[in-house]
């Protein structure tokens, strides 16, 4: 059997425009992520072997808790990774969270809108995350270039955080669409 | 008063004309205008009509302490009432209408309570209307609304948007006037991230409104070179249009911003108003001061205003409010107006001073009164002169306007919004701000400071500490030289003797003076019960004008300083914000995030009607063609599940990975049946108690492999339980190795039901399924064919056989597609919640409907789950106490109506044959009922008094609220299958 894959905000982007506009959301659908758990005293070790991961990115979640996202295509090889990592447990969570990557000049004046975190430079550097209420629902904010945020919220609300952070992003002419 | 508008000068762009309407009648004014000035320039003297008395009212300021000029503006959805016309930008097509008043603004029948005000006095709605106490709700009331009250609220949906956001800064700057401007500059030039927050919709404050030089520049292009130079730093924000409502803990305030308030038709891509919530590092308080009005006899006529004001009109918005100008003053401020008219070529009447010496310096010819007070106006609708009083002599002089000033009031509001009350200061005869340690600091005015020079070197000395407190490095700049401003000293004046009209101290609410004497009178002169009883500072203004006058006249009546009557208490909001603004984009149906099942689309294709549970939207039934009510399709789907198959989405079941060489104790302590020898591949009911010996929520909890379970728990406390275990990790065992995190979204979960499950199922799963390779309480990864990796537990909520398959979610819907199309030659159909229900209450499963918060295990027939061996786990110490265990508690048992005609109904009590419904009777409650289908009878569960050791006996249904009684026999809560023999077969 071939069982097919669905994202969850697949019916909300049917009609959206192919075209990026300056201000864009684009939606990976080939996300893979996993909760990375340390256990007690492990914690050094595990930020340790996180970082030596090659081809994810390593998100802070809250304390010895961090969400690794990879590309599904590369996801075996860091699955196997974070399996072999002492002091720490693994969970799989590529279909409970989605990923959507905001981009544009006004892209933190709009994340102004939805979060409470000072995401100005020097307060939140590229490849700093944390966990945060985001667009009425909770999730993960990461930067991940100079005016790039990646947005990870959990699968059951991503419809209702697309609608809002698409709202908020009128004002800005954000548009929206699958990035593959 | 004949106002009008100068031909040269003020801030206004006479080559853009607006225009607008106010009660119909058409009219003109320029970009820069407000309404106000607008009204004043088209000699629109009169624009209200006071709450109580409905007395002709007059616009009284220039800013946001307005009391009178309250219009309703705009139409249809976008009609907001008591929309102050001094604040309310102008723009073109704008539609405003005057309130409280019929049939006209200039003929108000409601006037006639002016003639009634001696019943109508403080305290009047506690004296008059205290009985008959049923006449309150149904005659009183209705009539003192439709009588009193200012604007009506529009009932049509509001049409725009609303946001809100966050801003972040090391200071904030509240206030664009001359300090606020200083402190800003000087913060941003030494690198500080800076926001610049100003309720005008031009920034500038009082500068916009003098004509002293700044460093040589008119005070308009001072304030605009400065805004020039503060724009080029990358980390200033200038925020017009922005009102700070409030100042919170952790030095967080609240601020509207007016996005969209000066269109007619706003833009659908942005918000019509925006609230903020600025976290800032430091605060400086630059809202300058509010002028006082004298409190003197007839000092509500229209043409009485502020002689602050008055200036504001003339110098910032070229527009003269009389030809021929009186004014009243105590200190240098009505010399500057008068100063302002007489450079202007317009007539003053007289300067009346209450003092007897002055330092300040009248217009050429102008006539001073010293020792002067007034004691009556003349003119109705219409200031035409005022009666002057002197030494005893009364004169009447002409005029058509009267500018009054009583001194200065620094605006501390939100400085006191955080507990500390203002302080009294015989040397400035005002209240200050309380000393809040450097997290806000007032400057300027604020801070109680007279002039603009004072003001300017406030703002640079405040943001100079602020910098040094940081340690920042602070650059330093010569401030600008003023020459030509006025010393607005004065002396104080609370109360003007003489007074042959109603002197008014609130003229929003329509206090006067007698109605501050009454209430010492009748012992409500502390500060706090003087405002409830006379209703002064109340609504839109709070008292911003009038307050500091209350609290000196009270002080006056008892022979006492004002430091000893005190102020109020200040609250949020400094000024009215909508509800619009506050809800954001929280409103209707987006008030709360919605959450979607993986399966939602599924079962949207299978046609599901959907309930909302929590944030959830689940499936509740799946009509059919010829299905003619919901119980139609709910028997079908029951019937089909006990007969052939039935799938359902129970994805919202909350989901938690846990892990660690602690994690079967950990489990064992938070359950309160057994878990520590729970094998590998294993799943088992588990019941968690609260501390107090109640049922929390139950479950089932997976054993996956040595040190990793997976537990279920209801949809309605998923969130309450992840939080309950993390309180039991981190504070109550901190020395367990456990671990765990929320999987709730990962999997699509659904429930395969009926005698045909396994052989569906089978269809699509790799590994052998049969009872003996996968018996009941099995929980394992399995291989979907095609090579899915999935979990698959057998479990049963229905009593049939049954299963529950977890897939990755992006998959659920696919294999659900794939179980329905293998089920379809087995008669498998889609079910929805309501016949899980129906299906778990024929079992005698509880849910929440019985785990109320009030149930023990045993009460819900769960004694033998509550384990005797272990040696704690929580609720053990509180489930043993008196009452948890008394032999008459309700316990959990089924009902059947005698006549199956009758339908339970969930709530219903239980009563004795022949006992009349009372408390004292009450014999417990229906908690779920529902129509099996299967038995042909309502069937029901019940929580009844030592109800196990009462089956068999009959007993009444009362249904209160429909009014419905009838006999039903107690039974056993297991409907079905008590012998358990569908679960294992």
């Amino acid at each position: 059997m071939n069982f097919v894959l669905r994202h969850p905000v697949e019916e909300l982007l049917a009609a959206a425009p192919a075209e990026p506009a300056l201000n864009h959301l684009s939606v990976p659908r080939n996300r893979a992520s996993w909760s990375v758990l340390a256990h007690k005293g492990s914690e050094a070790t595990v930020v340790q072997a996180l970082a030596a991961i090659e081809g994810a990115s390593v998100r802070f979640c809250g304390p010895e808790e961090w969400l690794v996202v990879t590309n599904r295509d590369g996801a075996g090889a860091v699955a196997s990774a974070l399996a072999a990592i002492p002091g720490a447990s693994v969970v799989e969570q590529g279909d409970g969270r989605t990923v959507f990557s905001l981009a544009g000049p006004d892209s933190r004046a709009l994340l102004a809108k939805c979060t409470a975190l000072d995401l100005h430079p020097d307060a939140f550097a590229i490849g700093r995350s944390a966990n945060a209420l985001v667009c009425h629902v909770g999730g993960n904010v990461a930067r991940v270039a100079r005016d790039t945020y990646e947005i990870t919220v959990m699968r059951s609300f991503a419809a209702s955080f697309f609608s809002e952070i698409c709202l908020l992003g009128r004002e800005f002419g954000l548009s929206a669409g699958f990035a593959d | 008063m004949s106002a009008y508008r100068l031909t040269t000068g003020g801030l206004v762009d006479r080559s853009a004309g607006l225009a607008f309407t106010f009660d119909g009648r058409p009219m003109r004014g320029f970009a820069g205008d407000t309404l106000a000035s607008a009204l004043l320039a088209n000699n629109e003297v009169l624009v209200g009509r006071s709450f109580k008395y409905h007395r002709p009212r007059g616009i009284l300021t220039a800013g946001s302490a307005e009391p009178n000029a309250l219009v309703t503006i705009g139409t249809g959805g976008r009609r907001e009432p008591n929309t102050r016309a001094t604040v309310a930008e102008l723009f073109n097509g704008l539609d405003a209408i005057s309130q409280n008043r019929w049939p006209s603004l200039k003929h108000d029948i409601g006037a006639v309570n002016g003639l009634l005000s001696p019943f109508l006095g403080a305290g009047f709605y506690y004296k008059t209307f205290m009985w008959p106490a049923a006449f309150w709700e149904k005659v009183y009331e209705p009539i003192i609304r439709r009588a009193a009250g200012l604007g009506k609220a529009s009932m049509q949906p509001d049409p725009d948007r609303y946001e809100k956001a966050w801003a972040h800064c090391d200071l904030l700057v509240i206030g664009a006037g001359a300090a606020g401007l200083m402190a800003a500059l000087t913060a941003a030039r030494s690198g500080l991230r800076v926001i610049l927050a100003d309720e005008g919709f031009r920034m500038g404050g009082a500068l916009l409104s003098e004509t002293a030089k700044i460093g040589g520049q008119a005070p308009a292009d001072f304030v605009a070179s400065v805004l020039e130079e503060l724009k080029s730093f990358p980390d200033v924000t200038l925020m017009p249009r922005t009102t700070v409502f409030g100042w919170y803990d952790d030095n967080v305030f609240g601020a509207v911003e007016k996005v969209q308030k000066h269109v007619a038709e706003p833009s659908p891509d942005r918000p019509v108003e925006r609230v903020w919530r600025i976290i800032a590092k430091r605060a400086i308080m630059a809202t300058g001061a509010e002028e006082r009005p004298l409190v003197f006899g007839g000092n509500d006529t229209p043409g009485v205003m502020m002689a602050s004001a008055m200036r504001t009109y003339l110098n910032r918005y070229a527009v003269a409010a009389g030809r021929k100008v009186a004014v009243f003053t105590n200190g240098g401020s009505g010399y500057a107006t008068a100063q302002a008219f007489a450079s202007n070529g317009i007539e003053i009447a007289a300067i009346i001073d209450s003092r007897a010496v002055v330092p300040d310096v009248a217009p050429k010819g102008a006539r001073i009164i010293h020792n002067g007070g007034i004691v009556a106006t003349k003119g109705g609708n219409r200031l035409s002169g005022v009666v002057v009083e002197r030494s005893g002599f009364e004169e009447v002089i002409e005029c058509d306007a009267l500018a009054m000033s009583g001194g200065w009031s620094p605006v501390v509001h939100l400085a006191c919004q955080r507990g500390r009350k203002p302080v009294w200061s015989d040397e400035h005869q005002a209240f200050l701000a309380p000393e809040n340690g450097d997290l806000l600091t007032p400057a300027g005015a604020a801070a109680g400071l007279s002039g603009l020079g004072d003001a300017l070197k406030d703002g640079q000395e405040k943001a100079l500490a602020i910098l040094r407190g940081l340690g920042k490095r602070p650059k330093l700049r010569d401030l600008p030289e003023v020459e030509g401003e006025y010393d607005p000293a004065f002396a104080p004046l609370w109360y003007v003797p003489g007074a042959q009209q109603k002197a008014f101290v609130d003229f929003q609410n329509d206090v006067h003076v007698a109605d501050l004497g009454l209430a010492k009178r009748e012992a409500y002169g502390f500060v706090e019960h003087a405002k409830r009883y006379t209703t002064g500072g109340m609504a839109t203004d709070q008292g911003k004008l009038g307050n500091v006058n209350m609290a000196g006249i009270l002080a006056g009546m008892k022979g006492v300083s004002p430091a000893e009557i005190g102020t109020t208490t200040f609250r949020p909001f400094y000024t009215p914000v909508s509800f619009g603004a506050m809800a954001g984009t929280s409103r209707d149906k987006e008030s709360r995030p919605t959450r979607y099942s993986p399966l939602h689309n599924w079962a949207k294709k299978n046609g599901a009607t959907f309930v909302e549970a929590g944030l959830w939207y689940r499936s509740a039934w799946f009509p059919r063609a010829g299905e003619a009510t919901w119980r139609d399709s709910v028997d079908r789907e029951v019937l089909n599940v006990r007969a052939n198959a039935g799938l359902c989405d129970v994805s919202t079941l909350g989901k938690i990975e846990i892990f660690g060489a602690d994690a079967a104790e950990f489990l064992n302590r938070v359950y309160s049946n057994a878990f520590l020898k729970l094998p590998v591949g294993r799943a088992r009911y588990g019941l968690m108690l609260r501390e107090d010996g109640i049922v929390f929520d139950d479950g089932t909890t997976s054993r996956l492999a040595e040190n990793h379970y997976f537990m279920t728990t209801t949809t309605g406390h998923a969130a309450e339980v992840m939080t309950h275990l993390e309180h039991c990790a981190q504070t109550l065992w901190p020395n367990l190795d456990v671990r765990f995190v929320s999987s709730s979204d990962q999997w699509a979960q659904m429930a395969l039901a009926g005698p045909k499950s396994r052989t569906i199922l089978q269809e699509l799963v790799e590994d052998d399924l049969s009872n003996e390779a996968f018996p009941f309480l099995s929980a394992r990864e399995v291989m979907l064919k095609g090579g899915l990796k999935a979990r698959l537990f057998r479990i049963s909520f229905s009593g049939e056989l049954a299963y529950e398959l977890a897939v990755p979610a992006g998959y659920g819907e696919a294999v659900a597609d794939a179980l329905m199309e293998a089920g379809a030659p087995h008669g498998i159909c889609a079910y929805g919640v309501e016949a899980l229900a129906v299906l778990r209450i024929e079992k005698g499963h509880v849910t929440h409907n019985e785990l109320d918060g009030r149930t023990t295990p045993d009460d819900v027939g769960l004694g033998k789950m509550v384990s005797g061996t272990k040696p704690d786990f929580i609720g053990k110490h509180l489930a043993g106490r008196f009452g948890l265990t008394a032999a008459d508690r309700l316990q959990l048992v089924g009902l059947k109506p005698v006549d199956v005609a009758n339908t339970i109904r969930a709530g219903s009590h239980i009563l004795k044959e022949g006992a009349k419904p009372s408390l004292t009777n009450d014999q417990g409650h229906v908690s779920s009922a529902c129509y099996s289908p299967g038995l042909q009878s309502p069937i029901a569960l019940a929580l009844i008094k030592s109800g196990r050791e009462r089956h068999g006996e009959k007993v009444i249904v009362w249904d209160g609220l429909r009014n419905e009684e009838f006999p039903a026999v107690i039974c056993s809560p297991v409907f079905i299958d008590p012998e358990n023999g569908r679960l294992h077969q």
